[in-house]
């Protein structure tokens, strides 16, 4: 029984991934001349407004006023709008001086979470492009000029950056570093095919009278960046990315705060999924409605399956797993003579057995460790990263125990939404 | 915004065809692995056709005799022991596929050179597990001798090391003990019963031990005398009390230390006996810093009431005991629960505890009188009394030769 629990549990898994996997690698095959192709400069630069909502964010918020005035675009044509959504630290006071100099247009009010401050920051700007950006993160100088231009025809409500991590040389950042080296080329590849479905906040530039046309952003999201981009979908919007436009944000640096943000960030794709639900199956945009939306779904199905099954042979085995422990207690943790049967026991012969005892998990786990590594390789040479650069444990961390460290994020977001446990954004953990 | 029409159908084409792709994949996956695991089954069939041909003609080897001996065992349907010179796969094979919802003990008996007949008994276990499709195998491993391949095959499976044993107790967790139970008794006619008396230090304790070694060696039972470290007493300045085991008498010393001296103590008493020491005694719990030194020096036979040791010590290659009786019964009690595991489990360990004997003034020589009595009785209905050594010795023998 376990044996087919166990099969059926790979296939499923097997499944959502391997298609989304073919759906990559065909996008990275055909269109990798298209991939760093950067399309004309536009003949008019047009009035752009950058949005910085910011709660409690006293030691990050004056880099990202800098890093937004040293931008590569013409002042007369910038303007920086700050919302301070009821900061209770120094925020408003730094802003303020930044405000008095006329550098920025500061816009106070009541804590209303991330949408709201968004949406009156829009209201405030005059630019016909906003700018979302996070108050934690600072684009790339050239970083603006580079994403304008892909706005290429009107029906583009949005251009997305390409998102890397500043603080990699620690432990668990560098390890989300790599994932985000990992979504840059994974944007951009869905980007061909109109299936972006998350706005990263840290640097995403909107068509104003687009989202001003959709009813801006959602006030009441847990994930408004993920609502928003479904938004422009279900209206037949298209959203593209900029590969080369880097903006750098802070990722966190304790598991307790990633815990909280991926908690947040999956509970809010849940609910997001259910609100869009029309777009499951949607023949007017096949990628989102029959690929990554459904995968995405059947993925939550497939990791809450794996662990639990996993617990269930865990709790089974834990006997067996104390008299292992025992019993090595008892021989002091000398595991020598095991070894050398091991050794005695891998003749020709059962490296042969080992070959052929192929089941579906094996299966699974070797094509989709090639797919990940192969598009990770790919995912560093266009994103110009080196991987000498991140902490030196940051990739295997990556390879070996994120994702399913991560997948019990996943569970109990899920166990969230279906208990109705209360909502909550942690301003502090996440951006 | 409405996407155009021709657009979608050459995306929804695409998705289609990733479709295709994707579940053609995954069915050939499935379908490839399928047909692996027939071709992995038809393998090992041929090969377990290959090793029958082979044993069977070779007939005239010791393993045989040995495979005779134990005949009367094949015939019970809960468990099958694999032979090196006898394997009977095919009925093995069938039976597995019969009772796929059934654990399997698969007895392994085997040689101490046996480099041959270990690795086809990996190979059995390899089947085995494939056929129950890593469903958990119960499978035994004879005692005494190591067989690395076995081992780590069962590492490498998480298969349990079933608690069923020829030579010792038996445990019925996992096995249908009462069937092995009958049939084992049988097999196994010739009970033994070894003496131990214990932790011999001080001065009154050490002419208790005198007089019950003379009361012991008049009734012809051998002993083993337990001796504490040099720290508590020192054996061999002790001319009286070593003279007196170095005589003809059959008597043995053994070992009893903690982990930091015994070592030394090891090296002192085979150099005043004038033979190497091969035998360990301890009623306590052994500690693995003692365990580990134990395996060090090699010693042969190790006696211990420790339960853990007493079930499992065979995985580490020491050697077995099957129970103790105690100290504080009476002495005819002694001797009837030593006749009683002797009935189920071949072998019996006296542990007369010397101190016990010493405080008991009153009734000390009554008592010794008593335990003798029902030990010499239980001698004279077959039961055979040997030293820890002689008993490994026997056993050895009687195996392989």
């Amino acid at each position: 029984m376990a044996y087919w629990v166990a099969e059926a549990v790979a296939t499923l898994l097997a499944f959502t991934t391997i298609t989304p996997a073919i759906l990559l690698i065909g996008l990275l095959l055909f269109k990798r001349n298209e991939i760093q192709k950067v399309p004309p400069p536009l003949a008019s630069l047009p009035c752009v407004s950058i949005i910085v909502p910011a709660y409690n964010e006293e030691k990050t918020i004056a880099n990202t006023v800098l890093s937004s005035l040293a931008l590569n675009y013409p002042k007369e044509k910038l303007e920086i709008v700050v919302v301070n959504d009821g900061s209770k630290d120094r925020t408003k006071d730094i802003c303020e001086v930044f405000e008095k100099r006329g550098e920025i247009i500061l816009v106070n009010q009541k804590n209303a979470g991330k949408g709201a401050a968004m949406n009156a920051g829009v209201r405030a700007a005059n630019g016909e492009f906003v700018v979302c950006l996070d108050a934690d993160s600072e684009p790339h100088p050239d970083a603006l000029m580079k994403m304008l231009c892909h706005f290429t025809s009107d029906d583009v409500a949005c251009v997305t950056a390409a998102m890397k991590v500043k603080n990699k040389k620690e432990f668990l950042s560098g390890t989300q570093a790599i994932e985000y080296v990992f979504s840059i080329i994974l944007r951009k590849l869905l980007s061909f095919v109109n299936a972006i479905v998350v706005i990263p906040g840290p640097f995403s530039i909107y068509k104003k009278s687009i989202l001003q046309k959709v009813g801006g952003f959602d006030e009441y999201n847990l994930t408004e960046d993920n609502e928003i981009a479904l938004r422009f979908l279900d209206r037949g919007y298209r959203i593209h990315n900029c590969i080369d436009g880097y903006v750098h944000t802070l990722a966190p640096t304790t598991l307790s705060s990633l815990y909280k943000q991926r908690l947040r960030w999956n509970r809010g794709n849940i609910e997001n999924c259910i609100k869009y639900k029309h777009l499951f199956f949607n023949p007017r945009n096949p990628y989102v409605g029959f690929l990554i939306l459904p995968m995405f779904v059947a993925s939550f199905g497939a990791v809450f399956t794996t662990i639990a099954f996993f617990l269930y042979n865990f709790t089974r085995n834990m006997a067996d797993a104390m008299d292992y422990l025992w019993r090595l207690y008892m021989i002091n943790f000398d595991i020598r003579p095991f070894l050398s049967a091991l050794t005695l026991a891998s003749t020709k012969e059962q490296v042969m057995y080992y070959f052929l005892s192929m089941t579906m998990m094996n299966v699974v786990y070797v094509t989709l460790s090639g797919l990940l590594i192969f598009i990770l390789y790919a995912a560093f040479k266009h994103s110009r990263e080196k991987i000498s650069g991140y902490n030196k444990f940051s990739l295997p961390a990556y390879l070996l125990i994120y994702f399913p460290m991560l997948s019990l994020a996943w569970c109990a977001a899920i166990m969230h939404h279906i208990f109705g446990v209360k909502r909550q954004w942690n301003h502090k953990a996440d951006a | 915004m409405e996407p155009q029409s021709g657009r979608i159908r050459k995306d929804l084409l695409i998705v289609l065809i990733i479709f295709v792709i994707s579940i053609s994949l995954i069915t050939g996956t499935l379908f490839f692995s399928a047909k692996i695991y027939d071709y992995k089954l038809k393998y090992l069939e041929k090969r377990v056709s290959d090793l029958e041909s082979e044993t069977n003609a070779d007939k005239n080897t010791s393993l045989r005799t040995a495979a005779a001996e134990l005949g009367q065992l094949q015939d019970l349907k809960d468990f099958w022991k694999i032979q090196g010179a006898d394997p009977k796969f095919a009925d093995l094979l069938k039976t597995i596929g019969e009772n796929s919802d059934k654990y399997f003990v698969v007895y392994f008996f085997h040689p101490s050179n046996c480099e041959k007949a270990c690795k086809d008994q990996s190979f059995i276990i390899d089947y085995v597990q494939l056929k129950n499709k890593g469903k958990v195998t119960s499978i035994d491993i004879d005692i005494g001798v190591k067989n690395d391949f076995v081992s780590g095959k069962m590492q490498e499976f998480g298969i349990k090391n079933t608690a069923v044993v020829m030579n010792g107790e038996i445990s019925d967790n996992f096995v249908p003990a009462k069937i092995f139970e009958g049939k084992i008794a049988n097999f196994y006619a010739e009970k033994f019963a070894i003496i131990v008396i214990d932790n011999i230090k001080a001065e009154e304790n050490k002419k208790t031990s005198l007089e019950l070694f003379d009361k012991f060696a008049g009734a012809g039972l051998p002993i083993t005398f337990g001796v504490l470290p040099k720290a508590e007493f020192n054996f061999c300045d002790d001319s009286e009390l070593r003279d007196k085991l170095n005589s003809p008498f059959d008597a043995e010393i053994a070992q009893q230390s903690s982990a930091e001296v015994i070592k030394t103590d090891y090296a002192e008493l085979s150099r005043c006996l004038g033979r190497p020491q091969k035998t360990f005694v301890d009623f306590n719990t052994i500690t693995p810093d003692v365990q580990a030194s134990l395996l060090n020096l090699n010693f042969e036979n190790i006696i211990t009431t420790n339960d853990y040791y007493a079930n499992k010590r065979d995985a580490f290659g020491l050697f077995r005991i099957a129970a103790t009786t105690g100290f504080n019964e009476n002495a005819t009690k002694i001797a009837e629960n030593c006749a009683l595991f002797a009935k189920e489990t071949e072998l019996c360990v006296v542990h007369v505890q010397v101190s016990d004997f010493a405080e008991n003034k009153t009734t000390k020589s009554a008592y010794t009188d008593e335990l003798v009595a029902g030990l010499s009785k239980l001698k004279a209905s077959g039961v055979s009394f040997v030293t820890a050594s002689e008993y490994r010795h026997i056993k050895e023998a009687r195996k392989w030769n």
